[in-house]
């Protein structure tokens, strides 16, 4: 026996401290059980799961605001687009799966019953819908017009940039033709006007609801509509508890079908690790704003369906054309020759994305397959550097610091142009540096992932991207063809001549590049596998009226 | 007469004492203002994040405008300051609602699980400490060492992850990380914020049971990886004192060790074991973003980063403000407390 113990002790360690040992062992033991018991029964079954008309999406943060003039953010603009009735909107149609997509040919009305364009171009009737906000009060002409007035009328509003495009600048263009018709007078024809009153930033106001609120200071309720719903779709507000959970109640004035889930719950979970686990563990339904890598990796996972939807979207690495090296449009060509682009699709994008063909998306329906010379060649890339003097390449590109997919692009590169002797610096930046940066020029050059435009149009593109004063021309670029092409693209009606031109300015920016497509992505949405109804639209917000679970 | 001024004497000690601080505390937060001001206004300008994507020059200038942003530096915070001292901390530019209503309504998460990490802590570290000094290398002192260690070598967040993988997932014994409550549990009527006290004050048990539950794993978390230098310091501080003359004499008249241990020495050891729970409590207060990352939670430490993110400058003014605050506060407290505890601070004062 004394030989056992022998064995069994430990140098330095007296019989005393043996027992102490072992008693402070068997307590932790004791101690970790009871506190497994105590937070088991502190854990209430709700925690693994809501309530069956109950839709739960983990979200990486709050919205921004709820007010439908101020949409910046993707969780804004999901807020209001599900909030809100549009004017108008893409009918749906089945995508397989139980899932859907839009049809982006047929714009049919919302908020709005019916609308027509006049011979002229421009001149635009619209019968409003009978319906009613979620408040009860009846919906009529008078809050089409106080949304354009509201729009219009103040300075920052996003929404400014929709009337605008359309060629409506001010509020008296657009008139009450009676109680439930207004009219349009549009300063040229518009081919977009029914996809950019679609838009969720179009979304109608109860307008008699909002003045209740409107002070001296705030004479468009901006304060109170920060916060809150007044709006017509097919949910409303509950609660929001800023940085925890923001409930939306299904509304029952709601003028289309009755949506199946009572009730979104939209639960603030910032770290993307979490929502991986909870949807995982069938806490949540969905988890919003994952990486690629992220939600590809739950493909497989038991009770996880990770929903797959082509896009118009691109991981776009763009140029800053005005500044060096980029000025010169010879380095952006060898840099295009540089790119990996199969390996980027393949090892970070995971296969969910395309090969870029183009400047524009694949998936565009005016995409036409006109001379795109890039694939991946580092020995022609490495030739024009030189011919065009510069051999020992050197530049930063800006990355935004809270997106991972950019982050992950960004590494390939560097090594793929380190092996032609291009030394890229990657620079990561707060969102608003980041953005301060785009829109002042201030970087050589900026990777982001995901963007694509909202309306699959291509003046609507040049109006945004590409003309010499586009609105957010972050390339800084210029060309007098892309400015005259823009200019007939404004009014043409004419579906084949918009081809032609949309060809025409393709052309032109696959020689000019001012950014390069590292690959168009597809839009991917872990849900649990009895979640169906999925919607795609090409600004990727999601619309919870159709969603189901089975 | 003469008792009168031997009453008000040590009073008035007091009030110049606390006044000194007080006057020494503005100027400090005086600075910080300065200072915050400045690096803020320079880190980024907002009005591009703020417009988004669809603005035009012209509307980013008038937001700049209408703002104020395009007024010389000092303006800006003149009128800031002057706001500042008429109680308003400003406003979002991006929720357009009061910063101090947007603190008020996350500080009590931070508070909560601030003072429960701190619970948690002094209950394992303090006893340990002392039963560590007790038999230095002994068994007992080399856990509690490789625990200081352990607890100081960890990433929190790294921590907390752990725990939310294993008990959660894989044990599933451990509420989802999902904040404060359960996603189907409403918050209990709002009286003080800390949704802990609010469910006693409501007498819902089932609440203060969920609560409870989601307040365990991110303070267990904070405890672990913020408290270690309590107990390495009531250890040391144990053993001092263990070894001074007092002891000794208290030793030699027999007094029973628990007597000796638990009553003399750890009373003797507790002025700096209070300073340093006060600097443990202040640096827990001013929000723990990643540990509030991990497990969702609503606190002023998640509320500044995403400020930072957008340039948001008043909310961030008004958290590194509401910080510098708590951190003055909190070592007045603690000053004051070894005034109260040790005569010989009192004398030196």
């Amino acid at each position: 026996m004394a030989e056992r113990l022998k064995i069994l002790s430990i140098p330095g360690m007296s019989r005393r401290d043996f027992l102490k040992l072992t008693g402070g062992t068997a307590a932790t033991l004791a101690s970790s059980t009871l506190m497994m018991e105590l937070l088991q029964a502190c854990a209430s079954p709700s925690s693994t799961g809501a309530s069956t008309k109950t839709l739960t999406i983990g979200i990486s943060g709050d919205p921004d605001t709820l007010d439908p003039e101020f949409g910046q953010s993707s969780r804004t603009n999901e807020l209001i687009k599900n909030r809100y009735a549009q004017w108008s909107r893409y009918k749906e149609i089945d995508a397989g799966g139980g899932n859907f997509k839009a049809d982006l040919g047929n714009v049919i009305g919302e908020a709005l019953e019916s609308f027509s364009v006049d011979a002229d171009g421009v001149t635009v009737h619209m019968k409003v819908r009978q319906a009613k906000f979620a408040s009860g009060n009846n919906q009529t002409a008078d809050d089409f017009i106080y949304k354009v007035q509201r729009a219009l009328g103040i300075p920052n509003a996003g929404t400014a940039f929709d009337f605008n495009i359309i060629g409506v600048s001010g509020p008296d263009q657009v008139t009450k033709s009676g109680d439930m018709d207004i009219t349009f007078k549009l300063a040229h024809p518009s081919p977009i006007l029914g996809p950019m009153l679609r838009d969720q930033d179009a979304g109608i106001i109860d307008s008699a609801l909002l003045k209740q609120h409107v002070t001296s200071d705030d004479k468009w309720g901006q304060k109170w509509l920060a916060k809150n719903s007044a709006g017509g779709g097919a949910y409303s507000v509950s609660s929001w508890t800023p940085g925890t959970k923001l409930v939306l109640r299904a509304n029952k004035n709601y003028w289309g079908p009755k949506p199946y889930f009572e009730t979104v719950v939209l639960q603030v979970v910032p770290s993307s690790d979490d929502r991986v686990l909870l949807l995982k563990n069938g806490t949540i339904d969905i988890a919003a704003d994952l990486s690629s890598d992220s939600a590809t990796r739950l493909k497989g996972s038991s009770g996880v369906n990770v929903i797959s939807a082509p896009t118009i979207a691109q991981d776009m690495f763009g140029f800053v054309c005005n500044r060096p090296p980029f000025n010169n449009v010879k380095v952006r060509q060898a840099i295009a020759y540089a790119i990996p682009y199969q390996q980027l699709v393949n090892d970070i994008l995971r296969g969910e994305a395309k090969v870029a063909k183009g400047v524009f998306p694949q998936n565009s329906i005016w995409f036409t397959n006109e001379d795109y010379p890039y694939t991946t060649d580092p020995q022609k890339a490495k030739q024009m550097l030189s011919a065009a003097g510069a051999g020992n390449l050197k530049f930063t590109v800006e990355i935004r610091d809270s997106d991972a997919d950019a982050q992950a692009l960004a590494v390939p590169i560097q090594s793929a142009l380190q092996q032609i002797g291009v030394t890229m610096d990657i620079n990561k930046l707060a969102s608003a540096q980041f953005q301060q940066h785009l829109g002042q020029g201030g970087a050589q050059a900026w990777i982001q992932s995901g963007l694509g435009a909202y309306v699959d149009d291509p003046f609507y593109q040049c109006f945004l991207w590409y003309t010499t004063k586009a609105v957010i021309n972050w390339f800084k670029y210029s060309s007098p063809v892309v400015d005259q092409v823009n200019d007939q693209l404004q009014a043409e009606l004419d579906v084949s001549k918009r081809k032609s031109l949309g060809s025409q300015l393709q052309k032109q920016l696959n020689i000019d590049l001012p950014y390069i497509s590292l690959g168009e992505p597809n839009f991917l949405l872990p849900v649990r596998d009895n979640i169906s109804g999925f919607l795609y639209e090409p600004d990727g917000i999601l619309t919870y009226r159709f969603f189901k679970r089975s | 007469m003469t008792q009168v001024q031997s009453l008000a004497g040590p009073a008035a000690r007091w009030g110049i004492f606390v006044a000194r601080r007080l006057g020494s505390a503005a100027v400090a937060l005086l600075g910080v203002t300065v200072l915050l001001f400045i690096v803020t206004h320079l880190m980024a300008d907002p009005v591009y994040l703020l417009i988004g994507q669809r603005g035009s020059p012209a509307m980013l200038d008038s937001l700049r405008h209408s703002l104020g942003y395009d007024q010389p530096l000092y303006v800006q915070y003149a009128r800031y300051l002057g706001n500042l001292l008429h109680g308003d901390l400003g406003t979002s530019r991006y929720t357009f609602q009061p910063v101090a209503q947007e603190i008020a309504q996350r500080f009590p998460a931070t508070l909560s699980l601030s003072i429960a990490a701190m619970i948690l802590g002094l209950i394992w570290t303090v006893p340990l400490g002392v039963l560590s000094a007790i038999r230095p290398g002994g068994v007992l002192d080399r856990i509690s060492q490789a625990l200081v260690e352990f607890g100081v070598a960890i990433p929190s967040f790294w921590l907390g992850l752990l725990f939310v993988f294993f008990l959660y997932f894989m044990l599933k014994v451990a509420p989802a990380p999902i904040g404060q409550l359960d996603i189907t549990v409403d918050a209990p009527p709002h009286v003080t914020g800390l949704i802990v006290i609010d469910a006693m004050f409501a007498g819902d048990l089932n609440v203060l049971g969920n609560a409870l539950g989601h307040l365990f794993l991110p303070a267990l978390t904070l405890s672990l990886t913020s408290c270690p230098p309590i107990l390495q310091l009531t250890r040391n501080t144990m053993i001092q004192v263990l070894r001074s003359d007092f002891i000794r004499a208290a030793r030699s008249l027999g007094l029973p060790a628990r007597t000796i241990y638990w009553r003399y020495a750890l009373q003797n050891t507790l002025l700096p074991v209070t300073t340093m729970s006060a600097m443990t409590f202040g640096y827990l207060l001013g929000g723990t973003v990643l540990v509030e990352t991990v497990f969702s939670w609503p606190g002023i430490g998640l509320y500044a980063v995403q400020s930072m993110q957008r340039a948001d400058y008043d909310p961030i003014l008004g958290v590194v403000l509401l910080a510098a605050t708590i951190y003055i506060v909190v070592y007045l407290a603690a000053d004051l407390a070894a005034l109260f505890i040790d005569p010989r601070v009192r004398d030196a004062s």
